[in-house]
C-alpha cells in the first residue's frame, strides 16, 4: 500500500536534494502525475472528516497534499513547516469529489513558487472554492440523489436492489475520476473552475429536466396519502378518494402536499418542525379516521 | 428474532463504517437504501431492507449537508428502522420507521458536537506541525475518524441491546391511533425528501417537466425506469440544441440555484 498513499521514492529531509532554483526567481516544477494522484487518493480518505469551525477543511487539504510539498521544499525543512503551517491556516471547504481540481491548481502554483507563491495560491483556493462547489454539489450531490437516487429509493421499495446497483455502478466511475483529479487541477491551472463552469450551464440545465421529471413522477407513486371518507346521500354513498378526488387528479392529495411542504421550507420553515407535523397530523387524523393507509 | 454474536458484530462495525465514509472516504455517500439492504442481509431479511431504505432514501432526498451544514443523519434512521423491524418480526415496518427518524433529528445534534471536537483535533494537528513531528502530526488527523466510527457504532449497541424490548412496550402500551398515524406517516414522509429536493432545482424554469413526469405515472403508469430514460431523451435533446447555438445567454450557475 505503501505506494498508493506515499510516493516510493520518497526521502526524509537528510536524503532529499535542494529544490532548483532558475534564473527568473522561481524553481523548478517537481511534482508527476504519479505524485498528484497520491494527493488525490490520500484527499479519498479524509474529505470533510477533519472539518471544524477552526479553518474547516484545511487539515484535509494538508493531508492531503502533504508528500506532494515534501518533494517541493526537497531538503529546506524550514520552508517546508512554513508551507505546512499555511496550508493548515489557510481557510478550506469545497465539494470533496472535485476540490483536488483546485488544490491541484494550487500546488501547481506552489511547485512553481514555492513560499513566494503561497499567498496566489491561498486566494485561489479562497476565491475559488464557492464557485468549485456550487459546481460539484450540483453534480455530485443533487442530481445523482435526483436521478439515481431517487430511481434506487422507489425501486428498493418495491423490493428490487437494481436501483441500489445502478447507482453504485455510477458512483464508482466517479470514483475513478476522482483519484486523479489533482492531475488535472495541476495542468488546466485556476483556468479550470471558470472554464468548467461555462460548458456546465447547458448541462445542469438538462440534467434539471432529467431530475424534475424523475421527481414529478415520484410524487405520484411514492407518496402514499388516501382517505377512507365517504359523503352518503341518503342511499348513494361515494367514497371520496375514488368518486371524487382521483377523478379530479390521480393521488391528488400527494400532490397538493408536496406543493404544501414546498412552500413551507421556501418560507424557512425548519425541517424538523414539518417531520413531527407531519407525524402529529397523522396521528390525530388516524384517529378520526380521516386518512387511511 | 434473537440477534446472535455475529450479526451484532457486522452491525456495529457497518454502523461505524457508515458514519465514517459518510465524512471521510464516500464510498456509499447517502446511499442509505444501500446500507438498510446490507443490515437486512446480515439480519436474515433482505426485503425488509429494501423497503425500509427505500422509505428512507426517498425521505432523505435532497437533505444531504451541503457546504458544512448540518442535516438529519437518515441512515441512522434507516438502519435503526431496518434493525427494529426485523428483530421484533413485524412485517409493518411503520413502527421502526417512526423511532428511526426520530433518532435521526436527535442525531444531527451530534454532527455539531462532532465539528466542535474538530476543533480540538486542529490545535492538536496544528500543535504538532509547529513542532515539527510530522508523523504525530499525520497521525492525529485520524482522530476524526476514531470519534466517527464510535458515534456511529454506539448508538447501534444501544439499539441492538434496548431496541427489541422498546418496540414492544411502544406496540404493547400505544393507542391504535398512535400506530395507525406512525403508518400513515411513513407513506407521507418521502414527501418532504421531494419537497426539500425541488427548492435546489430550478422549478420555475421547468416545471413543467415535473407535469410531464407526473403525467407518465398517474395516467400511463410507467414504472420510474422507463421515466428516467423519457427525461433523458429530452435532456439529451435539450443540451444537443442548447450547446449548437452558442450565442444564446446562459444563467449563472449560483443565480440559478436561488431562483428556481
Amino acid at each position: 500500500m505503501s505506494n498508493f498513499f506515499k510516493p516510493k521514492d520518497f526521502k526524509d529531509f537528510d536524503e532529499a536534494s535542494a529544490p532548483v532554483q532558475l534564473p527568473d526567481g522561481t524553481y523548478e516544477p517537481v511534482l508527476t502525475d504519479e505524485d498528484l494522484k497520491i494527493c488525490s487518493r490520500r484527499m479519498c480518505l479524509m474529505d470533510t472528516a477533519a472539518y471544524s469551525y477552526a479553518t474547516q477543511n484545511a487539515p484535509c487539504a494538508m493531508f492531503a497534499s502533504y508528500y506532494a510539498l515534501r518533494k517541493i521544499y526537497g531538503n529546506d525543512e524550514d520552508a517546508f513547516n512554513v508551507a505546512i503551517l499555511n496550508q493548515l491556516d489557510c481557510v478550506f471547504n469545497a465539494t470533496p469529489p472535485v476540490s483536488g481540481l483546485l488544490l491541484g491548481a494550487g500546488l501547481a502554483i506552489e511547485d512553481k513558487g514555492h513560499l513566494n507563491g503561497v499567498n496566489a495560491e491561498n486566494d485561489l483556493k479562497v476565491g475559488l472554492m464557492g464557485p468549485i462547489s456550487g459546481i460539484g454539489d450540483v453534480f455530485i450531490w443533487l442530481l445523482p440523489m435526483t436521478i439515481f437516487g431517487s430511481i434506487a429509493g422507489y425501486m428498493a421499495q418495491q423490493g428490487s436492489p437494481v436501483g441500489i446497483l445502478l447507482w453504485i455502478a455510477m458512483w464508482v466511475a466517479l470514483y475513478f475520476w476522482r483519484m486523479q483529479n489533482y492531475v488535472q487541477g495541476y495542468k488546466a491551472g485556476a483556468s479550470v473552475v471558470t472554464k468548467m463552469g461555462d460548458k456546465l450551464n447547458v448541462l445542469t440545465d438538462a440534467a434539471s429536466i432529467l431530475g424534475l421529471t424523475v421527481v414529478g413522477s415520484l410524487i405520484y407513486s411514492s407518496v402514499k396519502i388516501s382517505t377512507p371518507l365517504t359523503f352518503a346521500y341518503g342511499e348513494i354513498s361515494l367514497g371520496i378518494q375514488e368518486g371524487v378526488l382521483d377523478q379530479i387528479f390521480p393521488n391528488l392529495l400527494a400532490v397538493l402536499l408536496a406543493v404544501l411542504v414546498y412552500k413551507l421550507i421556501k418560507k424557512g420553515v425548519k425541517l424538523n418542525w414539518i417531520i413531527l407535523g407531519i407525524l402529529a397530523v397523522s396521528c390525530v387524523c388516524a384517529g378520526f379516521g380521516i386518512l387511511a393507509v | 428474532m434473537e440477534v446472535n454474536a455475529l450479526q451484532f458484530a457486522l452491525l456495529v462495525i457497518l454502523a461505524g463504517f457508515r458514519t465514517v465514509d459518510g465524512y471521510a472516504t464516500q464510498m456509499i455517500p447517502n446511499m442509505h437504501a444501500l446500507v438498510c439492504w446490507l443490515t437486512g442481509i446480515i439480519l436474515g431479511d433482505p426485503n425488509v431492507g429494501l423497503i425500509v431504505g427505500g422509505t428512507i432514501q426517498l425521505m432523505s432526498m435532497g437533505a444531504v449537508g451541503l457546504g458544512g451544514s448540518s442535516a438529519p443523519d437518515y441512515g441512522m434512521a434507516g438502519m435503526v428502522a431496518t434493525v427494529t423491524a426485523c428483530i421484533t418480526g413485524n412485517d409493518d415496518v411503520s413502527v421502526g420507521l417512526a423511532i428511526g427518524v426520530v433518532v435521526a433529528m436527535l442525531y444531527v445534534q451530534l454532527d455539531v458536537i462532532f465539528k466542535i471536537y474538530n476543533s480540538w483535533v486542529f490545535k492538536v494537528i496544528r500543535g504538532y506541525a509547529v513542532k515539527r513531528d510530522y508523523k504525530k502530526m499525520l497521525a492525529s488527523c485520524f482522530l476524526s475518524h476514531v470519534w466517527l466510527f464510535l458515534q456511529g457504532a454506539l448508538p447501534m449497541v444501544i439499539v441492538l441491546a434496548f431496541g427489541k424490548s422498546a418496540v414492544e412496550a411502544i406496540n404493547a402500551f400505544m393507542p391504535a391511533w398512535f400506530t395507525g398515524g406512525l403508518s400513515i406517516a411513513a407513506g407521507v414522509l418521502p414527501v418532504t425528501g421531494f419537497a426539500i429536493l425541488l427548492t435546489f432545482m430550478p422549478v420555475k424554469k421547468f416545471y413543467a417537466f415535473l407535469i410531464a413526469g407526473y403525467v407518465l405515472a398517474a395516467y400511463l403508469n410507467l414504472s420510474v425506469l422507463p421515466i428516467a430514460l423519457l427525461g433523458a431523451v429530452v435532456a439529451i435533446e435539450y443540451f444537443r440544441l442548447k450547446s449548437e447555438t452558442p450565442a444564446v445567454a446562459v444563467a449563472e450557475i449560483g443565480g440559478e440555484l436561488e431562483d428556481e
